[in-house]
């Protein structure tokens, strides 16, 4: 547990000066601590800096169009980097945490029941995530192709959610049932064993 | 002691169990035997206490389990666990030893008890050297023991198990039989439904045979047997010739994820018109071989020929068109809104066009027809299996691949749906059921990697 707590006690700060400063080269510099600390928790970290990466290059010219239209390129530029040295000091959070110990950590905070509901939603992203390039596998196996311009890809991506949302749907069915099973939320504490 | 008392139940608006009454004894073993659809899982979710307590639906009768209503499941939530057929939505953690001490910190047992009790189940279960593993890296018959290993650390003394068969090779067929036999030792009641159950039949005390959601014997195994026997009665599937040439041509297939590499310089040929199956336990490349054989998934290593031209030079709408492909999931490929805009998807997206009488064709030789204008997702599993398929010849591919086709779907059907394919179309067929081999020109294993062909079955 204790080492929970430590990397909470490096991790929070980061964020709270990430939300405060300005300076784009303190900035940058807490991303890369932030970075450096996830590596001593986490040895492969490759499969997150890609996610970070596709994320980041998705939202970051979004970002800048959008808030120089409502005010001048120069604030856009130091907005984006804050947004993005935020998310990069997250990214690197959540990837030291275990979902066990995660848990732990957010059941201490909430009722267990409540942070139970949060890890299971984390972890079954990843799952959705993979759903998703399933389908789009079938589909294309089925002779679609991804063509047209920007509005028509968003539209045929639309296409894959009903698919993806009946079928977490009747996972949910079979995770409440195994819930129900080991007796989860029975009694209103519940011990966390750590081997 | 499991009493139940005319058990009824009704989802949205169709029958699944009707008027069913039978009675358990304490440490009896039964088999719930029964086509897929004939309400079995349905039936163990109600003994369970999760129906009506977490699905909704018409619900009348009384199932007692020692005297006390599964209305309130709080009060029988203790005694008893199922398996459901999908591990991978059963498991809640991340490691080994966490999923098995799961429930036991749900009932509040102190750490030093869990330490224990973990150790102890985890070593009776074979697991204890893959206990700080993820889960994510196990195997798909270990994932099942797992939880198996997980529902008897909480003591449960009643446990249901839907097809622990299913999608497992025979060595871990064999891995759950004595698992299954030694719980029965225990005194524990164990109740198990299964479609096919091959070599558990022998274990069991009592046998009941579900058909269309009524409970038509209530015997001994032997006697159960011969009346499935009687409801699985189907057309014979014959057999067919392949002509002499290899349309499909493997040489020096690799493929690896990441570091992992899952398959290693597989090689093969397939005729025109030919039936091949593949098998292997689940994880070991099967789906992953089909994939790359599209092109889906871009091999690393190796040479592919279709119709003695190599893929790469076809664009993938155009290997979509040569090669079908039917997935295992069939909620993953529905994206119309009515059963024959599902089938029209395919000839759509190639420019083709489907007369009515060829829709006609199809919507009869795949039983269809009554839910011609029905939402693809209000179908049976069944019928959504049938959908998929039918809406996959639409487009009308000279190669078929087909992932577990048979799998949720009753005799009749599957002896339908082979025989108006066989013959007219090269078939891969991604399985495990034993049944389907008998059926093949050949049949190959995977196994760590590589590529093994084996003896075919007898013909069906």
């Amino acid at each position: 547990m204790w080492k929970s707590y430590v990397k909470l006690v490096l991790f929070v700060p980061l964020i709270i000066l990430a939300l405060i400063l300005k300076d784009i080269q303190v900035l940058i510099m807490i991303s890369l601590v932030s970075l450096a600390f996830a590596k001593i928790f986490n040895k492969n970290l490759k499969k997150t800096i890609i996610s970070l990466a596709k994320y980041l290059v998705l939202t970051i010219p979004l970002l800048l169009i959008l808030w120089t239209l409502f005010s001048s390129f120069d604030d856009a530029i130091i907005a984006t980097i804050k947004f993005s040295s935020l998310s990069v000091v997250s990214f690197a959070m959540m990837s030291c945490f275990q979902v066990n110990e995660s848990f732990k950590l957010l059941s201490s905070i909430f009722p267990y029941k409540f942070a139970f509901i949060i890890v299971l939603c984390v972890r079954y992203m990843e799952v959705i995530k993979e759903d998703i390039g399933r389908i789009g596998l079938i589909r294309k196996a089925r002779g679609f192709e991804d063509k047209g311009n920007f509005i028509k890809k968003i539209k045929s991506k639309m296409e894959l959610i009903v698919p993806v949302f009946v079928d977490s749907l009747i996972k949910a069915e079979d995770i409440a049932c195994a819930l129900d099973t080991r007796c989860f939320g029975i009694y209103n504490k519940r011990t966390f064993w750590k081997s | 002691m499991i009493d139940v008392k005319n058990l009824s139940f009704e989802y949205s608006n169709k029958a699944v169990l009707r008027r069913i009454n039978f009675s358990i004894k304490d440490s009896e073993s039964i088999l719930i035997l029964g086509v897929s659809g004939s309400g079995k899982t349905t039936l163990l979710k109600c003994l369970t206490g999760i129906i009506p307590n977490m699905i909704e639906g018409r619900f009348s009768g009384k199932v007692l389990i020692d005297g006390k209503n599964t209305k309130k499941i709080e009060k029988i939530q203790n005694d008893m666990g199922i398996v459901l057929q999908d591990p991978e939505t059963q498991i809640l953690t991340t490691k080994v030893s966490h999923e098995i001490a799961f429930g036991l910190e749900n009932l509040c047992y102190d750490k030093k008890t869990i330490s224990k009790l973990v150790k102890k189940f985890a070593k009776k279960f074979g697991l204890s050297d893959k206990l700080n593993y993820d889960i994510k890296n196990l195997s798909y018959g270990e994932k099942k023991k797992v939880i198996i290993a997980a529902m008897c650390a909480m003591d449960k003394k009643i446990l249901f198990f839907d097809e622990p068969l299913a999608n497992l090779d025979i060595n871990m067929k064999k891995e759950m039989f004595n698992l299954l036999k030694q719980l029965k030792k225990e005194g524990k009641t164990v109740i198990v439904a299964e479609q096919n159950p091959c070599i558990l039949k022998n274990l069991f005390d009592k046998c009941l045979v579900l058909d269309k959601g009524k409970l038509v014997y209530n015997g001994n195994v032997k006697g159960g047997m011969e009346v499935l026997k009687k409801l699985t009665e189907h057309q014979r599937v014959h057999r067919t010739k392949p002509e002499d040439d290899y349309i499909l041509n493997v040489r020096n297939l690799s493929f690896s994820y990441g570091r992992k590499r899952i398959l290693k310089n597989i090689n093969f040929k397939i005729k025109k018109n030919e039936v091949i199956t593949i098998t292997g336990e689940n994880g070991c490349g099967k789906t992953t071989l089909a994939l790359c054989l599209c092109n889906l998934l871009k091999r690393k290593k190796g040479k592919i020929k279709l119709f003695h031209k190599s893929i790469d030079e076809y664009s993938s709408k155009q290997v979509a068109e040569k090669i079908g492909f039917v997935f295992q999931n069939p909620n993953f490929q529905i994206f119309k809104n009515s059963v024959t805009d599902e089938i029209n998807y395919g000839p759509e997206n190639f420019g083709k066009e489907i007369s009515n009488r060829e829709m006609g064709e199809l919507l009869t030789n795949y039983d269809l027809s009554h839910k011609k204008n029905s939402h693809p997702f209000s179908l049976s599993l069944g019928e959504k299996r049938r959908l998929t398929i039918a809406s996959a010849v639409s487009s009308d591919p000279e190669i078929l691949i087909l992932d577990e086709p048979v799998f949720g779907q009753d005799p009749y059907h599957t002896s339908m749906i082979l025989n108006s394919i066989i013959g007219k179309k090269t078939i891969l067929i991604i399985s495990h059921e034993e049944s389907l081999s008998r059926i093949s020109n050949r049949v190959f294993e995977i196994k760590d990697g590589k590529m093994v062909e084996k003896k075919c079955g007898r013909a069906m």
